[in-house]
């Protein structure tokens, strides 16, 4: 997918001049991206010529519609659920019980040490490693998964795969070029449950860097400390995850402050 | 090399007496050909070699359909933009034989796979419904791009969504268009 991605941001201008082109050196070589770029010319030849002709698109939504908290909708309609049916699957989608929220209620363990960036999954779970013995993930529901990907929510994708202990399939949903301090931090988180605890620090420097009141970022960056064997720093670092955190989260910091103090 | 691009069918319609109809047909997709000319050219004076072969083929070449016949607009741009995309990926493997040493050129590749959708039969409608059955959030990043020609950035804030995640709704949209747009290409038949 990263290839198409790539393909589909030179054809829209979103690549620098150098990005662009190891894009046309690729396709050089590769009949699938050459395929793939007759695709997307196409399509953009019929849908810009019927825009010519005088095809009306459908409205983009209002801000409201497009940010409709699902979980409060679904529970002031519950009561009257057997109504949607009727009301065909845009409607079903939008009021339905949020899928997402209602698996993460149910999780009440983490399987990585981590902190990720996707506020719904960072509730505080205990991190319990093992599930049973020799089981150190577990699968998502297809429903809640494929509600991430109908809303494109790559960050929910991540964590979702992380809180889960699938670190391989998160991989392929972390910004690989990262710039914000959420990605910064998600990103770090990846490469410490790697085992490159050297590139994770400098990923999570970046990620405060950009913004010291990141609890994640902090928490993330305490645990890759921990790991390089540098307590005092490590310390300090959950330290300022817990001015940051929720009381549960500030608890657990505290208790692995305590835990290096010994 | 170039000086006006727009000038060239007139003028070669003044060449060719009794093929102003064809010179109609480049002129009306000009501007589309050197926007996709400019997105996939280096620099500006490929783009414009890259027009004017394409602008070249198409007043000689045989046409696949009658341009006095029911032919769309959709159709006829996408067979000039396939010329184009043809002459650009020749010209990409002219560029790199240059550059690779003969006995390290690999062996012909395999032939390209087939096109998924049945480019020459889409119509309009097919789009229309394609788009309109588009899940909302894909529906929205799809129509702000095409139909309102903002950049990812501008996307994303009018969104409030994260730049990258414009480029992965983008990507799957334009994804979901082409498989329902071969469907219904599919439901009424080569029609």
């Amino acid at each position: 997918m990263m290839a198409e991605i790539r393909l589909q941001a030179w054809l829209d201008g979103e690549l620098s001049a150098e990005e662009a082109d190891r894009v046309r050196e690729a396709l050089a070589e590769s009949p699938e991206l050459q395929a793939e770029l007759d695709a997307l010319l196409q399509l953009d030849a019929h849908v810009l010529a019927a825009k010519e002709e005088g095809l009306e698109p459908p409205a983009v939504r209002p801000p409201w519609l497009r940010r409709a908290p699902r979980p409060v909708l679904g529970l002031a309609l519950a009561a009257g659920f057997g109504a949607l049916a009727v009301g065909g699957p845009w409607l079903r989608a939008r009021l339905a019980p949020d899928p997402v929220g209602a698996y993460l209620a149910s999780v009440d363990t983490r399987l990585v040490a981590v902190r990720t960036s996707h506020a719904a999954t960072d509730t505080y779970r205990p991190y319990a490693p093992f599930l049973g013995p020799d089981v150190r993930t577990r699968t998502p529901p297809a429903a809640v998964l494929a509600a991430l990907e109908e809303d494109g929510d790559q960050r929910g994708l991540a964590a979702l795969y992380l809180l889960s202990g699938r670190v391989e399939v998160a991989a392929h949903y972390i910004a690989a070029s990262p710039v914000s301090a959420a990605d910064l931090s998600d990103r770090g988180a990846l490469l410490y449950l790697q085992g490159d605890y050297a590139q994770a620090l400098t990923v999570l420097d970046a990620a405060v860097a950009k913004d010291e009141g990141h609890a994640q970022a902090w928490w993330n960056r305490g645990l890759t400390l921990e790991a390089l064997g540098r307590g005092a720093a490590a310390r300090a670092a959950y330290a300022r995850s817990a001015a940051l955190s929720t009381p549960a989260w500030k608890a657990a910091a505290e208790r692995r402050i305590a835990a290096l103090e010994e | 090399m170039v000086g006006s691009t727009a000038s060239w069918p007139l003028d070669s319609a003044e060449r060719v007496p009794g093929d102003a109809a064809r010179a109609a047909f480049v002129a009306r997709h000009l501007p589309h050909l050197q926007r996709v000319a400019r997105s996939l050219a280096a620099r500006a004076d490929q783009a414009d070699d890259l027009v004017q072969a394409t602008v070249e083929r198409a007043l000689s070449a045989t046409l696949p359909f009658d341009l006095e016949g029911p032919v769309t607009l959709g159709r006829e741009r996408a067979w000039l933009v396939r010329v184009m995309k043809n002459l650009f990926i020749d010209g990409l493997r002219k560029e790199r034989g240059r550059r690779v040493p003969l006995e390290s050129t690999p062996e012909p590749e395999a032939p390209p796979p087939e096109p998924e959708v049945a480019w020459e039969h889409i119509r309009m409608a097919d789009v229309q419904r394609a788009v309109e059955r588009l899940p909302a959030g894909f529906r929205d990043v799809f129509v702000l791009f095409y139909f309102e020609g903002l950049s990812y950035l501008q996307i994303a804030e009018r969104l409030g969504l994260e730049r990258r995640t414009v480029g992965t709704r983008l990507l799957r949209a334009r994804q979901k268009v082409r498989a329902r747009l071969e469907e219904e290409r599919a439901s009424r038949g080569r029609g």
